[in-house]
């Protein structure tokens, strides 16, 4: 938090939802993404850096999540209304290409649990890692609804080879304290996997789907 | 048998090496490899690919710079040395091209070219165990492909590739030591894929699956038989599976937030190899360049030794020679330092063959606690 005026970022985070709410109303929920312009570092030979991090609102709340599960993540996951599927429905797709490819694409990510998921490989073929849809393995400790909201709330910061990146932290329905606490986390957390720190970050800028840019470093 | 434990305690700087004595902009030290199965251990080679697109050759044992290949037009992503036939190093590169180095003949020139199936560079190669196959993983094309490619190596022609398994990158490729048909690959897209070359079809081929949920930086065959396979993400996560049933062997994922204070440490370089299943053995680093060596088979992390005063920038890679226990670490600041647990008075100020060496640093003030 250190170099980014607070005020200034309050101020930016209004202008976006000013306009987007009064200005220029838009027919879908906008979404909020934070870019990112980085300076003093060279893609080819410096040491990569990238992250995940959980943010504390969700980003993304219409993210579908399919559970691919053995009976007891299915039963859980009926219970709260959330799409899945067993290892019978799975061997019906056959490996069938097409099937699978249009599994993936109704979805945005998968769970698995820990025994169905070593037999996606033999069951889907590589469909789904194509996609980069691969499912994350869920085992029965955790409760099946806390970890869906773990993965709607993750967000990945991962370095290409050009100095600038973006990740959404969050929409126009969310409150501005919510966007406030979100973008402060992305910043702080991004900041300290580089290696200069501050030194390495150029500019910050703010916008919503539609809107306007602000810049906030 | 001295345990490992003990040998990576009694480690201490032997020697250093530098490549470039510029320090407006050092040269970085990306990978290392090393000739294995030579019959004469002293004059073993290992190759220190940098920035400046070249690769070096070093006397493994005493880090005697041996020569110096102009390899690549643009950054080298990985290098390794036959298996069988140690004179053959192959190097891939973002240039779209993988080469095949003779080291016998001199000036090295490259025995072979190797190109096509796809349009963009490589982002890693590897040599199967009995030095027949060539395999390279390909960074995203334009039509966000992205190919694992393989190649005959003694006659060079393109055997064929795999595209369908890949989301992002291919940032690792390594074939099993001993089983010439099975290969393994680690993606940006955080997947490492193990394939079985017997098969036809790369649906068939595709074995298991293995999900990180991050970025994979290292990977790599260990334990009793080669039968795990473990894997180092960009975000500092270590993670190990038994190979033929997808199972978690061991999973590290805070271990930064394990150890604080004087034995914090900011990123993970490797893997030390160890065929003692049971136990883990990781080099870490620090921001100022000190190496850590970790044990991380209990939950608490314990560090064996700290080796530091060697390198003042990132390390980035390491090679541990298991025959006489030495350590040779290459970083970002132009450096290769050999860490050897006998006591080899250091050699830090001879001049052999007229290679210059780097002053030892001066010990670096810091003002602010970190």
């Amino acid at each position: 938090m250190s170099k980014i005026n607070r005020d200034n970022l309050r101020e930016s985070i209004n202008n976006i939802f000013e306009f987007s709410t009064k200005t220029k109303k838009r027919k879908f929920t906008e979404s909020i993404e934070l870019q990112i312009g980085l300076k003093n570092y060279d893609p080819q030979k410096d040491k990569r850096f990238s992250g995940t991090i959980q943010l504390r609102h969700i980003p993304k709340p219409k993210m579908k999540v399919c559970i691919l599960g053995d009976q007891i993540h299915c039963d859980q996951a009926k219970a709260n209304e959330m799409p899945c599927m067993d290892a019978d429905m799975l061997k019906k797709l056959n490996k069938d290409k097409k099937l699978v490819k249009k599994l993936a694409k109704r979805y945005d990510a998968f769970l698995a649990s820990e025994t169905l998921i070593k037999q996606i490989p033999r069951l889907l073929g590589p469909g789904l890692n194509k996609a980069g849809k691969f499912p994350t393995p869920i085992s029965h400790n955790q409760s099946l609804v806390s970890k869906v909201q773990q993965v709607k709330g993750t967000i990945k910061f991962q370095m290409k080879k050009v100095l600038c990146l973006s990740v959404c932290i969050g929409h126009i329905n969310m409150s501005q304290e919510e966007v406030y606490t979100n973008v402060n986390l992305a910043i702080n957390f991004l900041v300290s996997l580089l290696k200069k720190n501050w030194q390495n970050v150029r500019t910050l800028h703010i916008k919503s789907s539609m809107g306007p840019v602000q810049r906030i470093y | 048998m001295e345990s490992l434990t003990s040998q990576l305690n009694n480690l201490q700087l032997a020697q250093k090496s530098a490549i470039s004595l510029a320090k407006t902009e050092p040269e970085y030290i990306l990978t290392l490899a090393a000739q294995e199965n030579r019959c004469e251990d002293s004059e073993s080679l290992l190759a220190a690919t940098s920035s400046n697109f070249t690769i070096r050759l070093y006397n493994k044992t005493t880090l005697a710079s041996s020569s110096n290949i102009q390899a690549h037009d643009t950054v080298i992503t990985g290098i390794t040395f036959g298996n069988e036939d140690p004179n053959i190093l192959i190097s891939s590169s973002s240039d779209k091209t993988v080469k095949c180095w003779d080291l016998r003949s001199s000036p090295e020139n490259a025995a072979q070219t190797f190109q096509g199936g796809c349009n963009t560079g490589f982002g890693s190669v590897d040599i199967n165990s009995d030095d027949r196959l060539i395999c390279a993983g390909t960074e995203v094309d334009k039509n966000k492909d992205v190919f694992m490619i393989f190649w005959d190596r003694r006659k060079s022609s393109y055997l064929g590739s795999y595209t369908e398994s890949f989301e992002n990158e291919i940032t690792q490729v390594k074939f099993h030591p001993s089983k010439s048909d099975c290969i393994a690959s680690g993606a940006s897209d955080g997947l490492v894929n193990i394939f079985n070359l017997k098969e036809t079809d790369e649906d068939d081929a595709l074995q298991l699956t293995l999900n990180t949920e991050s970025f994979v930086a290292r990977i790599g065959w260990c334990g009793e038989d080669y039968s795990n396979i473990y894997c180092i993400t960009d975000v500092d996560t270590y993670h190990v599976w038994d190979a033929t049933e997808g199972d978690v062997i061991k999973e590290v994922l805070n271990l930064k937030d394990k150890l604080k204070g004087e034995e914090s440490i900011d990123y993970m370089i490797d893997v030390v190899p160890t065929l003692d299943t049971s136990k883990h053995f990781l080099a870490t680093g620090t921001k100022s360049g000190d190496i850590k060596l970790l044990d991380v088979t209990s939950k608490i992390p314990d560090m064996i030794s700290c080796l530091s005063k060697g390198h003042n920038e990132i390390v980035r890679c390491i090679y541990y020679n298991v025959q006489n226990r030495t350590l040779v670490t290459g970083g970002e600041d132009s450096l290769l330092c050999l860490w050897s647990s006998e006591n080899i008075t250091p050699n830090t100020n001879s001049s052999k063959r007229g290679v210059k060496m780097k002053q030892t640093p001066t010990k670096r003030l810091k003002p602010y606690k970190r």
